[in-house]
């Protein structure tokens, strides 16, 4: 019997190609629960409207020219 | 081949993905990256022959993907007899994932009382540790741990095993 924590790991491997619609709203919503770092940020948002540069500015302040 | 995309498009749409399937179960990142590799060089090879209408893509990519980090650890432990690191070693073939054993577990976790699903996705799907799912729930550890077994056991119940 193929242990049940392997078929768990193996579950979200697959759903990583083939996305199941439940289980997207069943991770979802725990997500939204206990993980807010999974939630799209402020400044995703604005690096994805191509306003803001996605540097952090500690990296982006140490270029040299 | 009459493909409805080109090489390139699949790199770019699924090397992500794959590398986040890799990355998961395989710690050496330099290791992963030529895993990711093999799978891309299998996967074009494939394309030849290959059917949409038999199977999508993502299908074939995750069985490739699945094959070839098998392959990585079998490869592995006939070099090295050492097998206790090799302990997370998906340890049989048969666990690849179909649609059917898909859809038969999501039904079951579905079922699971919300605080077990929980704790099962934070750990399977987020990869937190069972200290920071108790943190993060409130919860002690043991009683963490105790739902956690408690989830396993209605899973197993469930899937009739």
């Amino acid at each position: 019997m193929p242990d049940t924590e392997i078929l768990l790991a193996e579950l979200f491997g697959y759903q990583l190609f083939e996305q199941d619609k439940r289980l997207q709203l069943m991770t979802e919503d725990t997500l939204c629960r206990y993980d807010d770092d999974d939630m799209i940020s402020l400044n995703d948002l604005e690096v994805a409207a191509g306003g803001v540069s996605d540097i952090p500015p500690d990296i982006e302040g140490g270029k040299k020219e | 081949m009459n493909l409805s995309f080109s090489p390139d498009q699949l790199y770019i749409e699924y090397k992500p993905i794959v590398m986040s399937y890799i990355s998961a179960r395989v710690t050496c990142n330099e290791d992963a990256e030529d895993i990711c590799g093999d799978v891309f060089v299998k996967l074009f090879g494939l394309l030849e022959s290959y059917d949409e209408k038999r199977a999508s893509v993502s299908t074939l990519l995750y069985k490739i993907t699945h094959d070839a980090v098998i392959d990585y650890y079998r490869c592995k432990r006939e070099q090295d007899e050492l097998s206790e690191d090799h302990a997370v070693l998906p340890s049989s073939e048969d666990i690849i994932m179909d649609r059917e054993r898909a859809d038969e577990l999501i039904k079951a976790l579905s079922k699971l009382p919300q605080q077990q699903r929980d704790i099962l996705i934070l750990r399977f799907y987020r990869g937190w540790t069972l200290v920071k799912i108790a943190e993060e729930m409130g919860l002690s550890y043991n009683k963490v741990v105790s739902r956690q077994n408690s989830a396993f056991k209605a899973l197993r119940e469930m899937l009739g095993k």
